[in-house]
């Protein structure tokens, strides 16, 4: 896996310096607070209720960029953008990207904490 | 400090909060709106990171309401958010942000906005607490000055400004523009009114006026003439009052009894005299320096007389009339002055004319403290009230009932000159005082009539030509080195009516052979004023209320009443 | 407002100009252009020829020129006053203790 299709690598090391010691707690944060994202995305979808979207959306979006895993906020921008709309044509695609681009940025940041 | 850290994300706060800790400060947490509030309320933080959207209540709301708390406070509210345009940055701000930072975050840039935002509290904290300590300053200044005021107007209370001949203007803090008013009924009648204008501004121009007040109400409440209480007062101020600092003044005399005022101008703006009725207007003009510049010695009293029948009116004011400025800052002035007076139809009424006319002008602006305005009106006395003031001055027991009898044999007679004597005790009387002339007159010739016609037997019929008089006092003195024997006694006697009247008698009686009194009466016509000679007689009548030759004409009695009034013989 | 002041080719005569109002401002300049002067200084000339306006506390200013400068013996002249002035100077009999003119 290609760290640098995935994350803002110069970002990754500057936040590493940033969290020194606690750089493994942080990633432990944004895991077990990004992982009922996906979940709660789909609900969403489901419910056709387009602001949680939104606001889901932008959450994730939020704290993926803090991480500079820059591609899956994009994808996240997205849906929010769709969901202030309110068109929710295409939102499922999006979702599946998600759920494939977090499963391999999880993956890597784990790496990072080994 | 400490940073309240609102965000609905975890990663997010923690992020956050390892950075604004590695700062050195407090982190406190919270994960929507109405929890930011909370912690607000609670943990006080001093600045807050606010992310904008959130659940429960989104950032801006949360803002809005902190900002309510705080009130005067500050705390500055850095907005998180990862909006980029202009008009959302914007609104961020108008809800009550004062900076906002974008995600994802920056940690320089982070660091150095809560820096400076640092140093904006603690220049706010600074600014407030010299707003506070300027406002205690001041609310200080502003009781010292009630409590100064307070201690001026006991000493001034004791006036009469409320008479009923007077109508006044004066703001209540006037005194701190160093203008004074001072009005105080005479215990032998009649009464003294003293304007005043202290240079200086605040407790400086009040401050002189304190000892000035003292020294009016206490010398006049004593008997004494204004020429003296005059002479007391630049005294005073001369020694007290740095260089440069003096007290503008018109001083009068009103005698009801005379229908005249004697007054003294020194520094202030001529004063009005309005005569016959509304139709005559004479103005007065100062002669004189400031009171308080010249030393003793130098410090003229000379006062200018002037009649008033009843109904007159003379009107003083301090500068400030003339010099009170519209919102354009035009003087008021002379010749507007002089239109209110020319233009009224009716005395009673020009008091008012003339306050309503300055206050129109002036306008809405700030009203100065320094208009002062008085009109005195010549009444009878009888019109005014009973004046309580003689009893509650008494600061030191002066005589009120007493006799003395004082005989001089023929030594003390060529060597000892009296009159100072008795002229002395005579004064210990208040209400003597401010006769104290007339008095002296009245003894001096009484007992020179004793002395020159009675023991020295020399005839007054000597003096009707200028020739005579040197030939009489020529025998005077030889009569006198060649005295053996003879007597004069004195008694004089006073007695007063609760303080507010009295009666002084003096009896002299000489070892010599008397006269034929009767026939001088008769003689005597009051047109004879180019005779030379004469005992005086008709000069003493008009100042006594009766004067009786008794026995064969060697023993006299005048008595004179005080308050005085107009005696016709 | 401003003062100005020069002494003449004598050493003798001090002239203290005051420009404008003559009021509480000037207080430390017209000080400043009297004290510590050379004490051959005699004699005194204020010239108020460009004074719009003189109050109170500038007649406080002329008393203590005068103190300093001898007091009773002090040669002060009071020049170039315009009708106002003068009559700010008239109403306080200030004549009694300066030279007017």
């Amino acid at each position: 896996m290609d760290k640098t299709s995935h994350f803002d690598t110069e970002a990754l090391v500057m936040l590493e310096e940033i969290m020194e010691d606690e750089f493994p707690d942080l990633i432990q944060v944004f895991i077990s607070d990004s992982d009922p994202r996906l979940p709660a995305l789909q609900q969403a979808y489901d419910d056709q209720d387009s602001s949680s979207l939104r606001e889901l959306a932008h959450s994730f979006k939020g704290a993926s960029g803090n991480l500079s895993a820059l591609p899956l906020a994009d994808l996240c921008f997205k849906i929010e953008e769709k969901a202030r709309d309110t068109n929710l044509d295409g939102i499922q695609p999006l979702i599946t990207a998600i759920d494939a681009e977090y499963k391999v940025v999880k993956t890597i940041l784990l790496s990072l904490i080994k | 400090m400490k940073i309240l850290i609102a965000d609905d994300n975890a990663s997010d706060r923690f992020l956050l909060s390892k950075i604004i800790s590695k700062q050195g400060h407090e982190v406190i947490e919270a994960e929507n709106g109405k929890h930011a509030i909370d912690c607000y309320v609670k943990e006080a933080p001093d600045i807050i990171l606010m992310d904008v959207l959130m659940p429960e209540l989104n950032g801006k709301e949360a803002a809005k309401e902190i900002k309510r708390i705080a009130g005067e406070d500050l705390v500055p509210i850095i907005f998180l958010t990862s909006l980029v345009d202009a008009q959302s940055l914007a609104d961020c701000l108008e809800s009550g942000g004062d900076d906002f930072l974008t995600k994802p975050y920056n940690h320089i840039i982070l660091k150095a906005k809560v820096d400076a935002f640092v140093r904006m509290r603690k220049m706010h904290a600074t600014l407030q607490k010299q707003r506070d300590t300027i406002s205690a300053n001041n609310q200080h200044m502003l009781h010292e000055q009630r409590v100064a005021k307070a201690v001026f107007d006991n000493v001034a209370h004791s006036g009469c400004l409320d008479a009923a001949n007077i109508k006044y203007m004066l703001s209540p803090l006037a005194v701190f523009n160093g203008d004074v008013l001072l009005a105080a009924r005479k215990p032998s009648g009649g009464m003294h009114v003293f304007l005043g204008d202290f240079t200086g501004h605040g407790l400086p121009a009040a401050i002189g006026a304190m000892p000035m007040a003292e020294i009016f109400y206490g010398m006049t409440a004593k008997g004494f003439a204004l020429r003296d209480i005059l002479r007391e007062i630049n005294l005073k101020l001369k020694s007290i009052l740095p260089v440069g600092f003096f007290c503008c003044a018109a001083v009068v005399d009103l005698s009801f009894t005379k229908r005249s005022i004697s007054m003294w101008m020194g520094g202030v703006p001529d004063c009005y005299l309005l005569s016959q009725h509304g139709t005559q207007l004479k103005s007065l003009r100062s002669h004189h320096l400031p009171l308080g510049v010249l030393s003793s010695d130098q410090f003229d009293v000379e006062m200018t007389e002037h009649s008033m029948d009843f109904e007159d009116r003379l009107f003083m004011w301090s500068d400030g009339i003339v010099e009170a400025r519209d919102s354009t800052g035009n003087m008021f002035g002379e010749e507007r002055l002089q239109a209110v007076f020319k233009q009224n139809t009716h005395p009673d009424l020009l008091f008012e004319a003339v306050k309503t006319s300055v206050n129109a002008f002036v306008g809405e602006t700030e009203r100065d403290d320094d208009t002062t305005l008085i009109e005195l009106k010549m009444v009878d006395e009888s019109e005014l009230e009973q004046s309580e003031l003689v009893l509650e001055q008494r600061m030191t027991t002066d005589p009120s009932d007493w006799k003395i009898d004082y005989e001089l044999g023929v030594d003390s007679l060529k060597h000892f000159n009296p009159l100072p004597l008795l002229m002395h005790i005579v004064m210990e009387v208040p209400a003597l005082r401010a006769m104290g002339g007339q008095l002296f007159t009245v003894v001096a010739e009484l007992f020179s009539n004793a002395f020159e016609h009675g023991v020295l037997k020399l005839d007054s019929a000597l003096k009707s030509t200028p020739a005579g008089f040197v030939d009489f006092y020529t025998l005077r003195e030889k009569r006198l080195n060649e005295l053996n024997s003879g007597f004069i006694k004195i008694n004089m006697t006073h007695s007063s009516a609760e303080g507010r009247s009295g009666i002084f008698s003096i009896t002299i009686e000489d070892s010599g052979k008397g006269f034929d009194y009767a026939k001088k009466t008769s003689e005597n016509k009051p047109q004879d004023k180019n005779k030379f000679s004469g005992r005086g007689i008709p000069l003493i009548y008009s100042l006594c209320h009766s004067l009786e030759y008794i026995g064969c004409g060697n023993k006299v009695v005048a008595e004179i009443h005080w308050p005085q009034k107009n005696v016709a013989k | 407002m401003g003062v100005q002041s020069n002494i003449d080719s004598s050493g003798k005569e001090l002239t203290v100009k005051i420009d404008g109002r003559f009021d509480f401002s000037a207080h430390q300049e017209f000080r400043d252009a009297y004290e510590g002067i050379p004490a051959d200084v005699n004699s005194y000339v204020v010239d108020l020829g460009d004074t719009s306006y003189l109050d109170s506390s500038a007649l406080g200013m002329l008393l203590l020129l005068r103190d300093h400068a001898g007091g009773d013996n002090a040669n002060i002249k009071i020049i170039k006053c315009n009708d106002d002035v003068r009559k700010i100077l008239t109403i306080s009999n200030f004549e009694q203790l300066f030279t007017i003119q």
